[in-house]
């Protein structure tokens, strides 16, 4: 088994998934099961009493399947709100993990690297351990590993937007210079040879939502991803082979029949 | 007074109030987290912490996320 550890706990999956968008609270949970993931992310809104005491399914859904929670400050624009997020995340989940998300712009749903920058800063000084989501530029990605991140979370591409890997140089880029860091691809994932190629470039793990929750069976793409991941990584263990110009034979030439010499 | 509660005006007989009243008139029991003018609460301090005119309360629970 690959195990890894990522902040302070060993993981067998390295696959990390979101429990939003399902098309129902049933299939969210049996999805999440059939990744195979043991870290799931989970956020905080807004609530009435009434709703509140009518019982939080949903979170009684995600506490039956016994993995680990990354709360996420989705939605917050500024640092203020992603660490107020974050606080009331910690006393409500009883974890000091968060999935740092500080937005820039609507229509891409960017980080603001400065913002993303400060509340870090705040937070870990506050004992939190910060899993940043963050684009994938190389000067940000140093900013915050001097700030005490041991996770950097780049995006593939915009959050929702099963784009893919939009600049596989940049992310390959980041791995070679972090090579101690846990680097996650996260956001942008949509199919599954989006995950394997994270792997293959040397990602640690790779969170992805709605390419599960919105594909036609999410809990077949559940398990597709399962595997991918697993495959991705195995790839990248074994060392992929040279690339060459020109062919050549796999099978052995010697005693070919029939062989002659080609004249050019 | 008034208070800002989740993004609505919400109107309370009482002139003075703590937030642990404030969310007991409300009827919250348990599960949810607070932030009082953008800025985190602990449960422990519900009962020490005055309620003004004007103030924004944010009460927040789990959801989905991704």
């Amino acid at each position: 088994m690959d195990s890894w550890k990522l902040e302070d706990r060993e993981f067998n999956s390295r696959l990390l998934i979101g429990s939003a968008l399902y098309p129902s609270p049933q299939i969210m949970q049996d999805a999440i099961r059939a990744s195979g993931s043991q870290i799931v992310t989970v956020a905080l809104r807004r609530q009435s009493a009434t709703n509140l005491n009518s019982g939080n399914s949903f979170w009684e859904l995600i506490k039956e399947l016994n993995i680990t929670v990354l709360p996420n400050t989705a939605g917050c624009h500024t640092a203020k709100e992603a660490i107020t997020t974050a606080m009331m995340a910690r006393e409500i989940f009883e974890t000091n993990w968060i999935k740092l998300e500080v937005i820039g712009n609507q229509y891409n749903l960017q980080p603001d690297p400065f913002e993303l920058v400060e509340a870090t800063r705040v937070l870990i000084k506050e004992g939190f351990r910060v899993l940043p989501y963050m684009s994938d530029d190389l000067v940000l990605a140093q900013k915050l590993a001097d700030l005490g991140c041991k996770t950097l979370m780049p995006w593939g591409s915009p959050i929702g937007s099963g784009r893919g890997l939009m600049n596989p140089y940049n992310l390959k880029t980041i791995r070679k210079q972090f090579p101690n860091l846990n680097l996650i691809v996260d956001a942008g994932i949509g199919k599954p040879s989006d995950a394997i190629l994270a792997m293959e470039l040397g990602y640690d793990g790779v969170l992805l939502n709605s390419a599960v929750a919105l594909a036609q069976e999410p809990i077949k793409m559940a398990k597709a991803f399962k595997y991918a991941v697993l495959a991705g990584r195995l790839g990248f263990k074994a060392g992929v082979m040279q690339k060459r110009d020109m062919a050549s034979p796999s099978t052995p030439t010697v005693g070919t029949p029939f062989w002659h010499q080609f004249s050019k | 007074m008034r208070v800002w509660v989740n993004g609505e005006i919400k109107e309370f007989k009482r002139d003075s109030l703590t937030l642990k009243e404030l969310l007991e008139e409300l009827g919250y029991r348990d599960g949810f987290a607070v932030a009082l003018n953008n800025t985190f609460v602990i449960k422990g301090k519900y009962s020490t912490t005055p309620i003004k005119e004007s103030d924004r309360v944010d009460i927040v629970a789990p959801i989905q996320g991704g």
